[in-house]
């Protein structure tokens, strides 16, 4: 009667509804994105619904629990409201079965519709393909089951019963809904404040119960998830019970015991998730165990692993069997009579021999294996040790010094899951051995690993025979060589030419596609069901073969080779952590000679589906090199635009390079850094980035990329901008060299300060020098260094040879804080004598200053048209406390000029200037291309200019009644900008705010600040000090701004204030250029003048950017503005004067 | 005749000292048993008691033997019971209700179910509406299913606390045969104030004033009782109001300027001309009955059941 009853009331159909639409909502939503954008980013996998329908299904669930509390609340009410409660209560039923009856009548009410939404999902996922719909994928079915049972069963049960017990002890329906709402708004606010290893005592929706779906190990939850689950269930049927003990209605039997046996469910239900909670607690002090354990022994000394060698058995799921060689030496300056290995505390070891046979005392625990050598090992002597252990890994025991530990996060910070959370899989179904997890001997400890200023990483030899089943495929560091195939077990051989830091190897029944290129085997291993895009990609096979030979090509010419013989790219499931430990959080997806794929990335990205062929016009047999050049580029910038770690570039460019050396010593982190980026630079072309640490807070790392896609090459690109514009990263970057760096201290910080800094040093080497010379660099330095770490000093001598500049640029920027900062004094443009042939000629010339004293690089850049794509000239080097004038002929004359700096105190680029290319004089010079030395002296402004980011600018606000003046100088302040915000979006801001800008007026740094309409109360305030009493024009300079055509400015008013007294000008905006414009002339004493300009305008917004002060020539009259430097935002060079002579 | 309800020295106290009953008891066995009294005279706190809603203060209650406290499970199988203020839950229909109430009271055999619920309908004459929701009854209707699923399982014992309200005429008449015929084989306990609900079946019956048993046996004792207190008269029209001092007026005729008043005496004295009648109705009775404890016709809120 109940459930009946229930499916005849309105509001249980209009929550349903809006349920339903959420839920088929959000998968159409999730996969028209997945169609459209998946093949354009292999971050974007993330979100695809196959995977995603578990993670947010709390959401749907939530919903029907909002609806259920609007359900239980009548769980006597309506009886009572209805008339019919006394024939009721008179009715020979128990209390019990009258709430239980209610309860699961309300239960299935709830539930089924939840079932009939997963089948319905899953159902379009059948269907819309069969029908042609780029849209609808069936969903990772045990996800689905996730969703159904484990997640919504318990939850949907606790809910009514908290609800019954709620609205049976105020019984007041209404009440009763405020505070069963009340309380499930509490359980979210504590689930996402809470660390999650006591979510399970909030987590009655199971959010952090579902695992990541994985057709590769398909899993219904985590672990641990089933008591939990269970226990809610216990708890919430514990409640049913005490809703019927604490009913009002006069039951037949005794309480005491239906209480006492409800109670006892509650306290079962508890200790189940109390156990959960404690598994999850003893699991996280297992791992500071561990990580204690390590840290006491940090200090002692570490051998070098020369090599490991053996076999390896893996009987997947069960045990992993090692017989291994590992030769050691000891450090160069002192003996060892113990070495200490870090070993994956899951394998047993059996056995420690010497290579003459002599059995060794070891002891093992916490990972640590330690091994009593039989006799000393001098000083950089060497000693060979045969190992045999064996056992499940534990995949626990990995990152112990992980800056993030994911046990300490909350439910959201816990979205940094979706870069995987299990170190290591071993499963019957698939075994993903990662180097983290220590399934081979490591020396010394595991912290500190990645931090090579103290620690040089670790470079070995290794030449494995792992045996795994018949029908399993292996990738590991380098080439798989079959050994031997019985029915029972195939042998592979790894044992590649070059030395390593790490071996990952994964291997499961995976589809292989190979081929090979310059000699090197390039594979790719996934899952069976993950192979369509080899298919859809076919016809681009050999554009992209031909790529990555052109690639290959371009780095050997360089004397780069790629050192293995073969680079595997294989599937991994979604499920296994993708970022290392240490504070870099570094990506754990490119091991040497791999890269391994998350099932969300290439091997189920949608490349059977182009948005711009489908909904755009291109078509792809137009194209230059056809469709398959079209899919080879799609591959490319696929990858390109990876912001979640697993870019195939980055991760190859490691093998070429990072892998092979590594920096020591107090610069270490930046050098690593700055050419790891030149490595990739060198294959891809493009920078990458990851920071694992932005996925703790996803939301803001999208907007971040969002907000700076314009005009970024890819979303890589784009990330790179939003981290390394933000103020605080320069205010980092400007105060503290990177070779003084604590990245421990803000590693997100650190990455941030790295990529700015490291990251525009590296683009300016590779932009300088070129390719070549940049492969030239590395390759230097692997000949030197190869297996075995370098410094600065080596790294400077390497670069010696390839440019005798870089050495000291390097040493600069790692070790000072200094940086270039560029002025465009002048832009000339003039036409030249055509061309024998006809041809027309333009000469630019831009003069460019540094007045700093720290060298520096910049590029002259010009579009055709206002608004048009910027065409680069060669990068120019700029010695501190010089000038350089650029020249460039051109066949037609630029219309807007810019410079763009690498490393600059600039921190962007600017404009330079604008020509007027519809009268260009024609000059009879000889043309000039390329950079000559002009004299700094020459290129002084005449006007006292008090510019925005000048100390004594100042915003002063008559209601607030204080100054308001910089907040943020003298110190980082999140959000703002040297004292004021940070404007965001495309409307005026409500107070003055501050935006970077390259028309803006600028020392070095281009910058405006600006309001919104207001009353006159709020003024900023200009300061400048005159030289000598007299007649002085006063210029104001306006930026660019898309969102204020000139329409919009109105008339500002501007206070000038001398020691004489204050006079107002109004000051008509709308006729005003981008550029300086005349406001007038004053007579004005000696000493301190500001000008103040308020908020009040009958336009939309007021803007202070830079007011310039200039004494007037007694030759010069009135009239003339002077404004020669005048650029029009409509017209060029339109002298505009709100012309006013006065004396203060 | 055996008891089936058997009340004993029951007093029934609500929090803030009102005493709804005092020290009643009862013997009550087969048959269709009334229980009379005025508003707020205890009734329906009996009927509550009777049907487990509600715990004696004092004194115990037995139906069929079975303590109503202790037993109280085993008692409400063995009733059926239509509380005065009745209705259903308005999205089910009529059989939906009468189908969750049976399977509640223990009826659990489907068939079973289906073949009493269409006996009761027909018995109560909603056959012709058993798939109409209970919103779309009128009050007529929602009174009769209320009857219906008081019986549909078959009690033993029927508890109807002011069945009658809000049936019309000829449903009032239904409802008297059905209690007859009902009464025949179990114990049914009327509570009413409308004399006439009783009805001729009635064989047994009790009267409540202020908590107490006032009045204790058959229908036929009260009206012998009510020898001589009730009378007719016929006087002119300007000595009426006189005589109202005299007289709890139940029936005037007015005609040629004389009115004929027919009532019964207030002070035990019988006004000048007026003539005791030999046909003293069970409403008479009753109202003669509580009219010698001091109180009103209106008070007593008399209907006669037209």
């Amino acid at each position: 009667m109940e459930g009946r009853h229930t499916r005849r009331l309105v509001r249980y159909w209009v929550f349903l509804s809006i349920a339903y639409l959420l839920g088929i909502v959000s998968y159409f939503y999730y996969g028209t994105l997945h169609a459209l954008f998946s093949s354009m980013s292999a971050t974007v996998g993330l979100i695809g619904p196959r995977y995603l329908i578990g993670a947010i299904a709390v959401y749907y669930i939530t919903g029907f629990v909002l609806g259920i509390v609007f359900l239980g609340f009548d769980v006597r009410a309506r009886d009572v409201r209805e008339g019919i409660v006394e024939v009721l209560d008179s009715r020979p039923l128990t209390n019990l079965e009258l709430v239980a009856g209610r309860f699961l009548a309300l239960f299935l009410a709830g539930w089924v519709p939840i079932v009939i939404l997963a089948v319905l999902i899953q159902a379009l996922g059948w269907l819309l393909p069969l029908l042609g719909s780029p849209v609808g994928r069936t969903v990772e079915p045990l996800s689905l089951v996730t969703l159904a049972v484990l997640m919504a069963v318990p939850a949907i049960a606790f809910a009514i019963a908290l609800v019954f017990v709620i609205t049976l002890l105020v019984r007041h329906r209404l009440l009763a809904a405020l505070i069963s709402i009340a309380a499930i708004v509490g359980v979210y606010w504590a689930l996402f404040t809470i660390p999650v290893i006591y979510a399970p005592f909030v987590d009655f929706l199971g959010m952090t119960s579902a695992g990541t779906p994985s057709d590769i190990v398909p899993v219904l939850a985590m672990p641990d998830a089933g008591a939990q689950r269970l226990g809610i269930l216990l708890v919430a049927l514990g409640l049913v019970g005490i809703a019927a003990v604490i009913h009002p209605r006069l039951d037949g039997g005794r309480r005491g015991r239906p209480a006492a046996a409800s109670l006892a469910l509650v306290l079962v239900g508890f200790a189940l998730i109390a156990m959960t909670a404690q598994m999850r607690i003893g699991q996280a002090a297992q791992m500071e165990a561990w990580r204690t354990a390590h840290e006491a022994r940090r200090d002692e000394p570490i051998a070098d692993i020369v090599s490991i060698a053996g076999t390896i058995d893996i009987e997947p799921g069960r045990a992993v069997l090692a017989d291994l060689t590992v030769e050691l030496e000891a450090p160069p300056d002192q003996s060892l009579s113990r070495v200490l290995l870090t070993l994956n505390p899951g394998l047993v070891v059996d056995d420690v021999r010497t290579a003459g046979g002599a059995t060794l005392a070891f002891t093992q625990r916490d990972g640590l294996l330690d091994i009593e050598l039989d006799r000393a090992l001098a000083a950089g002597g060497r000693a060979a040790l045969t190992l045999r252990y064996a056992g499940k890994p534990e995949t626990r025991f990995a990152y112990l010094d992980s800056a993030i530990r994911l046990e300490q996060l909350n439910a959201n910070q816990s979205q940094i899951g979706l870069l995987g959370y299990e170190p290591a899989v071993f499963d019957r179904r698939y075994v993903a051995l990662m180097p983290g997890i220590h399934w081979l001997p490591a020396a010394g400890v595991d912290v500190g690993r990645d931090d090579p200023r103290h620690r040089p990483t670790d470079y070995f030899d290794v030449a494995l025979d792992v045996t795994l089943p018949p029908s399993w495929l292996a990738a590991g560091p380098g080439k798989r060589q079959p050994v031997s195939s019985t029915d029972d077990a195939a042998t592979f051989r790894f044992a590649p030419a070059v030395s390593v830091p790490e071996v990952a190897l994964v291997a499961g029944e995976l589809e292989s596609f190979a081929t090979e290129i310059r000699g090197i085997t390039f594979e790719a291993l996934v899952h069976p069901r993950h192979a369509d895009n080899f298919k859809v990609l076919a016809g681009a096979r050999v554009e992209i073969e031909q790529w990555i030979a052109d690639r290959l090509d371009a780095s050997a010419d360089a004397g780069l080779d790629y050192p293995f013989d073969a680079f595997t790219v294989v599937e991994v499931p979604n499920r296994l952590r993708g970022f290392a430990g240490g504070w870099r959080l570094d990506t754990a997806l490119a091991p040497p000679g791999m890269m391994l794929l998350r099932e969300t990335s290439f091997p189920t990205a949608r490349f059977d589906f182009d948005v711009r062929t489908v909904f755009g016009n291109l078509d792809p047999d137009a194209q230059e090199g056809g469709a398959a050049r079209v899919n080879r580029d799609r591959v490319v910038a696929f990858f390109s635009n990876d912001i979640a770690g697993g870019n195939v570039f980055t991760g190859a460019a490691r093998s070429f390079f990072a892998h092979r050396t590594s920096a020591a010593g107090p610069d270490a982190i930046a050098l690593d850094f700055v050419l790891e980026e030149l490595a990739t630079l060198l294959v891809s072309g493009q920078r990458g980035y990851f920071s694992a640490h932005l996925f703790t807070n996803i939301n803001q790392a999208t907007t971040s990329v969002v907000s700076s896609m314009q005009g970024a090459s890819s979303i890589a690109d784009a990330m790179i901008t939003s981290r390394t514009t933000q103020p605080d990263v320069w205010n980092v970057a400007l105060d503290v060299p990177l070779s003084d760096i604590d990245p421990w201290s803000d590693p997100q910080r650190t990455i941030d300060l790295l990529a700015l800094k490291g990251g525009e040093m590296a683009q300016a080497i590779y932009d300088t020098l070129g390719p070549r010379a940049v492969g030239e660099l590395l390759a230097a330095l692997l000949e030197r260094r190869a297996g075995r770490s370098f410094t600065l000093a080596d790294l400077v001598a390497a670069g010696a040879d390839v440019d005798e500049s870089l050495g000291p640029m390097l040493t600069e920027w790692v070790g000072g804080t200094g940086l270039a900062g560029f002025v465009a004094q002048r832009v000339e443009l003039y036409r030249l004598p055509d061309e024998g042939n006809g041809d027309s000629r333009y000469q630019l010339l831009v003069r460019i200053a540094n007045p700093e004293p720290v060298v520096g690089y910049a590029r002259v850049a010009w579009t055709m048209e206002r608004g048009g794509s910027r065409t680069f000239g060669d990068p120019i080097r700029i010695a501190g406390r010089s000038a350089i004038e650029y020249g460039v002929v051109l066949s037609q004359p630029p219309a807007v000029v810019y410079v763009h700096p690498y490393l600059s105190l600039n921190r962007g680029d600017f404009l330079a200037g604008l020509t007027d290319t519809a009268e260009v004089r024609s000059r009879n010079a000889e043309p000039f291309n390329g950079v000559r030395d002009v004299p700094i002296d020459e290129l002084a402004d005449a006007r006292i200019v008090a510019d925005d980011l000048d100390e004594g600018f100042t915003i002063v606000d008559d209601e607030a009644g204080a100054d308001m003046r910089l907040a943020g100088r003298g110190g980082p302040t999140a959000g703002l900008d040297n004292g004021l915000p940070i404007a965001v979006g495309a409307l005026p801001p409500g107070a003055w705010s501050r935006r970077a800008n390259e028309t803006a007026w600028g020392r070095y740094r281009h910058t405006f600040a600006f309001v919104g309409a207001g009353e006159g109360k709020r003024r900023a305030v200009m300061p400048a000090s005159i030289p000598t009493a007299g007649l002085w024009e006063l210029e104001i300079h306006l930026p660019f701004v898309q969102i204020l055509p000139a329409p919009n400015r109105g008339t500002w008013q501007l206070e000038i204030v001398t020691a004489d007294g204050r006079e107002t000008v109004s000051y008509d905006a709308t006729v005003a250029n981008v550029g300086w414009n005349l406001v007038g002339r004053f007579q004005l004493p000696a000493g301190d003048v500001r000008v103040e300009i308020s908020d009040r305008t009958d336009g939309r917004m007021v803007i202070a950017d830079a007011v310039g002060w200039s004494p007037v020539r007694a030759d010069r009259p009135a009239d003339d503005t002077g404004s020669s430097e005048a650029l029009s935002d409509d017209a060029p060079s339109d002298a505009n004067s709100n012309d006013t002579d006065s004396t203060l | 005749m055996a008891a089936v309800i058997v009340a004993d020295s029951v007093t029934h106290a609500y929090k803030g000292g009102t005493v709804a009953l005092d020290d009643v008891s009862l013997e009550i066995g087969t048959g269709l048993f009334g229980l009379l009294g005025s508003n707020g005279a205890g009734k329906s706190t009996l009927m509550r008691i009777l049907c487990t809603l509600l715990v004696p203060t004092q004194g115990h209650v037995t139906v069929d033997g079975l303590d109503v406290v202790a037993e109280r499970r085993s008692v409400r199988r063995l009733l059926g019971y239509l509380p005065q203020e009745w209705s259903a839950w308005r999205l089910q229909t009529v059989t939906e209700v009468l189908d969750t109430l049976a399977a509640l009271s223990g009826l659990v055999d489907k068939k079973m179910r289906k073949r009493r619920i269409a006996e009761v309908l027909d018995a109560v004459g909603l056959a012709k509406v058993a798939n109409r929701k209970v919103k779309q009854l009128s009050g007529g209707m929602v009174r009769r299913l209320g009857v219906a699923q008081a019986l549909v399982h078959e009690p033993k014992v029927l508890v109807v606390d002011e069945p009658t309200v809000g049936l019309d005429p000829e449903e009032r008449l239904r409802f008297r045969q059905l209690m007859a015929e009902l009464g025949r084989d179990r114990a049914i306990v009327l509570s009413t104030h409308i004399v006439a609900d009783l009805g001729a079946a009635c064989s047994d019956l009790a009267v409540l004033h202020r908590g107490k048993v006032e009045f204790r046996g058959s229908p036929a004792e009260l009206v012998r009782r009510a020898a001589g207190k009730v009378v007719e008269i016929a006087v002119p029209e300007a000595a009426e109001a006189d005589l109202a001092e005299r007289l709890e007026v139940v029936a005037r005729e007015s005609a040629n300027g004389r009115v004929s008043l027919r009532g019964v005496i207030k002070d035990g004295h019988v006004p000048d001309g007026a003539r005791a009648v030999d046909d003293v109705t069970l409403e008479e009775a009753y109202l003669a009955f509580m009219v010698e404890r001091g109180r009103h016709i209106d008070e007593l809120g008399i209907d006669d059941g037209a």
